[in-house]
């Protein structure tokens, strides 16, 4: 009688994902059971400022696909369903997980279902991505996301103001030229499935909220599939680098951080005045070709979503008239 | 990586108020965006800028709030060039103003290969 649930659906993304928490018992109230589930939808998103869209193979209709987030300790029960109407296997790989891969992580074909449970045992932000052959090619088209792992003490570290997920990925124009990935013939750079998404001097492009005095935090994944990300913020330092997200992995001071592919960490920047801080990878060939995100720092910074413009729907025209500030 | 900043003061006669609009365009339409930075007491250019869409063919927004202190104009430029806007801004101003607005170009300005290629790097008809 002491068993208390709690059922919170979720639905993302045209319906197709819902993660339902289940909390038992009321004396262990930490402990939760998150049903996780995804389905491989191969479709089209838009990837740039101009409405280009990309023949994507994603999980729940979404590059990147929708963030889970748990915390340390809690279980997950996770569904991964590959509609008839596709055409390729896929899978699903949890960076957070700990268990056998042989079992788990095995592609299944269109039309079949796969199931498995893990135990976030250890806080932290982490890399979840489809594993099935061509992995590389399944992942540059898309089929990747970030699930964080709370830590079970909040007060494990300082309380963020505000917080945001960034996953960077490489873009290869044509996604079925799987030796082009191997050559790593990359066309873009893209921070959440977008090329310059959160640029707002671009076409289309976006920013990232924040008001100054904000601590804000970034949880960063690096999707690759080959590339290293120097994720450097221009105009800042980082206050706090906490590699795989883990609080225990504290670095104070930094300027720039190498997260490598399939791994992941997670910044804090206090931004102390207004004004634009671009959140860039410093190998300039990536920056310069998508993966720059501007924070902006403004007293009337509204809230944002962990992903912002995730899908990004593109208009034409881009940007909305807006009002001029009487003086 | 930091390009020399090319600055274009220009002032707006305070005559063009009227509500802005947006003009249709295809969706094939290659559209850009020019980023205006602007310095001093603004706020006639800032009236007259948003007027453009309505007065100058190939505009098709402008947004005055997203970044502060900048202008956003996106254009069509299969109608008129990123060039083309900064001169119908400059005809528009008188030199005793002092507004001073500039095309923003920086480290993180977006074409890969700076000033090169970016049209609006052509510096023959501003101020330095």
């Amino acid at each position: 009688m002491f068993i208390i649930r709690l059922y919170q659906g979720l639905v993302f993304a045209a319906g197709l994902a819902t993660i339902t928490s289940v909390t038992i018992p009321s004396t262990l109230a930490l402990a939760k059971t998150h049903e996780v589930s995804m389905t491989a939808v191969e479709t089209e998103v838009v990837i740039d400022g101009s409405g280009e869209k990309y023949a994507a193979w994603t999980f729940n209709g979404q590059m990147p696909g929708p963030v889970v987030r748990v915390t340390e300790g809690d279980t997950v029960k996770f569904t991964l369903t590959n509609p008839a109407t596709n055409k390729y296997p896929h899978a699903m790989d949890f960076h957070a997980a700990e268990i056998d891969f042989l079992k788990n992580y095995r592609a299944i074909n269109a039309g079949e279902t796969i199931e498995y449970t893990f135990v976030a045992k250890k806080p932290g932000i982490f890399f979840y991505h489809c594993g099935a052959p061509p992995m590389i090619q399944h992942i540059a088209r898309g089929m990747f996301g970030a699930i964080i792992v709370d830590p079970k003490n909040a007060k494990a570290w300082a309380k963020a103001d505000r917080e945001y997920v960034l996953i960077q990925s490489e873009h290869f124009k044509n996604p079925e030229d799987v030796q082009g990935m191997f050559d790593r013939k990359f066309d873009g750079i893209m921070f959440n499935g977008g090329i310059f998404k959160y640029h707002p001097f671009v076409s289309g492009g976006g920013k990232l909220d924040a008001k100054p005095g904000e601590r804000v935090r970034i949880y960063f994944v690096n999707a690759g599939p080959n590339e290293f990300s120097a994720f450097h913020p221009i105009g800042e330092i980082w206050d706090n680098v906490y590699e795989s997200g883990n609080p225990a992995n504290k670095l104070t001071g930094v300027q720039t951080y190498v997260v490598g592919p399939g791994s992941a960490a997670t910044f804090d920047v206090v931004v102390e005045s207004a004004g634009a801080y671009p959140l860039v990878t410093h190998s300039l060939t990536g920056a310069l070709r998508g993966a720059i995100a501007v924070l902006l720092a403004s007293p009337d910074a509204k809230p944002q979503p962990l992903m912002p413009m995730v899908p990004w729907k593109v208009s034409v025209p881009q940007t909305e008239i807006t009002p001029v500030p009487m003086q | 990586m930091f390009l020399p900043i090319s600055r274009l003061v220009i002032a707006i006669p305070m005559l063009l108020a009227s509500l802005s609009s947006y003009q249709t365009v295809s969706a094939s339409s290659p559209v850009e965006r020019i980023a205006l930075q602007f310095k001093g007491r603004c706020s006639a250019q800032q009236r007259d800028i948003r007027a453009l869409p309505s007065t100058l063919p190939g505009v098709l927004a402008i947004d005055l709030s997203s970044v502060p202190g900048h202008a956003l104009i996106d254009i069509d430029t299969g109608m008129l060039s990123p060039q083309d806007v900064i001169e119908t801004v400059r005809r528009l101003g008188h030199d005793e103003d002092a507004c001073l607005m500039e095309p923003m170009q920086s480290c993180i300005s977006a074409n890969p290969f700076g000033h090169v290629d970016h049209p609006s790097a052509t510096h023959t008809s501003m101020e330095y």
